[in-house]
């Protein structure tokens, strides 16, 4: 049963709080999402399972789903996750205790971001997103004064974007009498155009890019990203804002654009999203601060996923949340560990990191290839099928859009690696970093070098389905 | 294992090796000599006999990215990589020596990473040279662009900085455009073979045809210099000579003139260039380039300058031949290949003996480093047209092939272009022996000198071997 995946993360989170005095709770955590990854690896998830839970009847009832873009997000959340919780382990000086609410906290998120991949009915969506957003609240805020802060910004984001969503949910089922994808999308088969519904689809779709930090709407993304603790680095930017992304994503395929008016939102998607790239790009060239340039760049790279949702292009948009959320975690992991271990925060502070680390100076240097679309390595390959998704459709600007942000995240990236191999000072310390730090860091820098290799695989998955 | 997997394999086999013997200085430079060698010898022995009678393996798959996409090297080549590639290996064995010399003698800081990723570069473009579609072609030519960027801003210094920004600016702009190109003949052809290159663009809508072919060149003329897209290749020359000799004379400008002729000749096909109307734009650009480049060249004082203006005006002369003659382009290429890497490397030797930099301070440098300049003479000459170096067979064919073309204006660029390279290196010979000093004679370094007389002697001989082409 699919729901065990997600049930797995809650569990090992409620035996955190109970058990955490006694054991020490960085074990616990990890041994729990080290088999929520097993078991994304032993089940099936991708062979399309539909399941009730609870009984109740299905125009209103709990449906869980398992398509390819749900398996493929709940399987990046799981490996993400662990190793994240590993990163966590490691970057703590602290002892046990401390870290009961913390690793239990983490758990919540990461099981609550699974469960909204595979549900597959609108309520139980927003259920799953405003648990996340409140373990993310509490993360992002961790026992931090600026942290408080940030975290007061995404709640106040996140609670408008949940009463948008809301409202919509409640559109939507006023219109069609249920809540299932399946028969909301068979209704507008049959119904055709509908305002209501449309407009119910609109306010879902200005929710989820509320979430998903798009433009206008990415106000709350910097501040979050730049002032949460260290140890959060490795949960909450790489994966946090995917699931909102997959959530559009669904919709957008599986309920027919006549019923949903999607032509005319796929424009502002479209474009909100070349926006975004463009915006966040350019503001990521003026950045000094390490996390602040990274958080950025997300906003930029979260833009080209928009394209791809905007373009219905799902290769593109697949490849480009799972290509990203690799790259981003292997970045931030390695800016957290700089800034705890080495005190280095800013751009200038990295003279001389190819001495004093040469690991985390080869993870900046693949990483930002990456980002740049160089080839072979991920970056490049969801540009690649971006692009293609927008010659289909003979959109121009949105291709210029993507090839321009390439130069522009070359721009922002070379200056880094400017910093780190020329230098004009003598010595340098070597940076001591655990094993539980570097892991993680250098497994994800692997995946970004080798992921040409299993895209055919993913893609398969992906065209099987639609 | 494929035997011809070695070639590029050992390059970078060499370079990790290299950076990780920084401890033992001995067997670093053992490395980093024995490599080329290695090397070039494979790629005389390609394509190897057995491969091209079995049929069966003509391009050998290193990596399957499924959907026809792959990273693969060719094993039935065409002449123009095979001549590129065996030109890059044979100046590698001789630069190495040089550039190890030239490290030794100048001290040079932070030489492992040097070394190593002069290695990197040359063998991406060994890569380059071998590869069997437009892919695996895009990426050694985006690694050729990344390897070199260090080598560039090597000196660390804000001159050198801001030159190896102002590199990578250009040539990432351009590799962006041609990978466009390249994405938009895959999406319609579904194929990026070069082996079944010819009909290619056959299946792209007329109306972004012509936008195909535009990125395609442009794309690849920011490497070979041509004017709008040139600024980069002068600064550039702040990077220590055998970086501006191996990489600013041959590889890295050669491989854009190589992307050019390849894009040309066979991706887009000249009948097509023709019909297009493309031809009319190469023409107009290439030789405004000859002229624009050839009078900087007399202005510059500094010599590496002149010498890197110079290289502009020559590398757009290969395009314009190419345009009108493959063997033309060919013998122009290796005959500016041979000439151009002895001039840098005789300008890292009066810089390295003397200190000099400019080409007024070298009153009588023929008496100081006679032996030196003799070289430089040979090559000047060489490359104004004149025996005993090859570059008058590669004037010969170009002026030959000149006339055919309905375009008549071509001729006569050839010529007069002749001409001012004349105007350009006459004045330093002339200054070199009859300059008035009193200049002592000094000792030359022979680690520096011998190669560089090898390939000039080599380029004297090639002459014989014309017909060759």
């Amino acid at each position: 049963m699919i729901f065990s995946i997600p049930m797995s993360m809650f569990a090992g989170a409620i035996f955190t709080i109970m058990l955490g005095s006694k054991i020490n709770p960085k074990k616990i955590a990890l041994f729990f999402s080290f088999l929520n990854l097993l078991m994304c690896f032993g089940s099936k998830t991708y062979l399309d399972k539909k399941i009730g839970l609870g009984g109740w009847s299905s125009e209103g009832g709990i449906v869980m789903s398992s398509d390819p873009i749900g398996s493929i997000l709940v399987f990046l959340i799981s490996l993400l996750g662990f190793l994240g919780i590993l990163y966590a382990s490691g970057n703590t000086a602290e002892k046990g205790k401390e870290h009961i609410l913390f690793f239990s906290l983490t758990m919540f998120l990461l099981g609550a971001l699974q469960s909204i991949s595979f549900s597959w009915d609108l309520f139980n969506m927003y259920v799953w997103l405003e648990l996340s957003a409140i373990c993310a609240f509490a993360l992002i805020g961790y026992k931090t004064k600026e942290g408080a802060f940030a975290s007061f910004r995404y709640l106040l984001t996140s609670g408008v974007a949940g009463v948008f969503f809301l409202l919509g949910v409640g559109f939507v089922y006023g219109v069609t009498g249920t809540l299932n994808l399946t028969k909301i999308s068979n209704f507008a088969f049959v119904a055709g155009a509908n305002t209501t519904l449309a407009s119910g689809f609109i306010l879902i779709t200005l929710a989820l890019l509320m979430k998903m930090a798009v433009t206008p709407f990415h106000f709350w993304l910097p501040q979050a990203y730049s002032n949460s603790p260290n140890k959060t680095l490795g949960i909450i930017p790489a994966i946090m804002t995917k699931a909102p992304a997959v959530v559009l994503l669904r919709l957008v395929f599986y309920i027919p654009a006549t019923g949903t008016n999607w032509i005319i939102n796929s424009d502002l998607v479209m474009y909100m999203g070349g926006i975004a790239v463009i915006y966040g790009s350019i503001m990521a060239i003026r950045q000094l601060g390490l996390k602040k340039l990274l958080a950025y760049s997300s906003i930029a790279q979260l833009g080209l996923v928009a394209i791809g949702i905007g373009l219905m292009n799902i290769n593109g948009a697949m490849i480009q949340i799972v290509a990203h959320s690799i790259m981003k975690f292997s970045l931030f992991c390695t800016v957290g560990a700089l800034s705890s271990f080495a005190e280095i925060k800013t751009v200038p502070q990295l003279q001389e990191l190819w001495r004093k680390s040469p690991t985390l100076s080869w993870v900046f240097l693949i990483c930002g290839f990456s980002l740049a679309g160089i080839p072979p390595f991920a970056g490049f390959w969801a540009k690649y099928h971006l692009v293609l998704g927008a010659l289909e459709s003979s959109n121009w600007v949105i291709v210029s859009v993507i090839v321009f942000s390439s130069l522009l995240t070359a721009a922002y990236f070379f200056k880094i690696l400017e910093k780190i191999i020329y230098s004009r000072k003598g010595a340098a310390q070597k940076i001591k970093i655990p094993f539980s730090i570097s892991f993680p860091i250098s497994l994800a820098c692997v995946l970004t070098i080798f992921f040409g290799w299993g895209l055919s695989s993913v893609l398969a998955l992906l065209g099987g389905r639609i | 294992m494929n035997s011809i997997i070695w070639m590029f394999l050992a390059g970078f086999i060499a370079t990790v090796l290299i950076s990780l013997t920084d401890f033992n200085k001995k067997i670093r430079n053992f490395i980093f000599l024995f490599v080329p060698f290695f090397v070039f010898w494979k790629a005389l022995n390609w394509p190897s006999f057995e491969n091209v009678f079995n049929y069966k393996i003509q391009n050998i798959n290193l990596i399957d990215f499924g959907q026809n996409l792959s990273l693969a090297i060719s094993n039935n080549p065409d002449s123009i990589s095979k001549i590129f590639l065996l030109l890059v290996t044979f100046l590698w064995i001789f630069s190495s020596f040089y550039a190890l010399s030239y490290v030794k003698k100048n001290s040079l800081k932070k030489s492992t990473r040097f070394l190593s990723l002069f290695t990197l570069a040359v063998s991406s473009a060994v890569g380059l040279s071998i590869s069997a579609n437009l892919l695996t072609f895009f990426v050694f030519y985006e690694l050729l662009t990344i390897a070199t960027w260090p080598l560039v801003s090597h000196k660390e210094t804000k001159k050198a900085i801001g030159a190896g920004r102002r590199y990578l600016i250009y040539t990432l702009s351009g590799a962006c455009l041609m990978i466009l190109g390249i994405i938009i003949i895959w999406k319609y052809s579904g194929n990026l073979d070069f082996q079944q290159s010819r009909g290619m663009l056959e299946n792209i809508p007329n109306n972004l045809k012509n936008m195909t072919i535009a990125l395609l060149l442009t794309g690849s003329a920011v490497k070979a210099a041509i004017v709008p897209l040139h600024s980069w290749l002068p600064r550039a020359m702040v990077a220590p000579t055998p970086v501006s000799a191996l990489l600013h004379a041959v590889a890295v400008v050669k491989a854009g003139v190589f992307a050019m002729l390849i894009m040309i000749q066979n991706v887009i096909g000249i009948e097509l260039m023709f019909n297009s109307g493309a031809d009319s734009y190469i023409f107009v650009f290439s030789g405004a380039t000859i002229l624009y480049a050839s009078f900087r060249a007399c202005g510059e004082d500094s010599l590496k300058k002149r010498l890197a203006y110079s290289t502009v005006a020559h590398l757009s002369y290969i395009v314009y031949a190419g345009m009108l003659s493959v063997t033309a382009a060919v013998v122009h290429f290796v005959a500016h290949a041979l000439m151009k890497i002895v001039l840098f490397m005789v300008a890292g030797m009066i810089q390295t003996e003397t200190g000099k930099k400019r080409i007024s301070e070298m009153d009588d440098i023929g008496k100081t480093l006679p032996k030196t300049f003799t070289l430089f003479t040979l090559a000047a000459l060489g490359l104004i047209g004149l025996p005993p170096a090859i570059g008058f067979l590669s004037k010969f064919f170009l002026l030959s092939s000149a006339p055919n073309q309905p375009n008549f204006l071509s001729s006569w660029i050839f010529v007069f272009s002749g001409l001012l390279s004349g105007v350009y290196f006459f004045p330093v010979i002339v200054k070199g022996w009859f300059g008035n000093s009193n200049a002592e004679q000094r000792n030359e370094n022979l680690g520096m000198l011998i190669p560089m007389m090898l390939i000039t002697l080599s380029a004297c001989i090639a002459t014989f071997f014309g017909d060759g082409f």
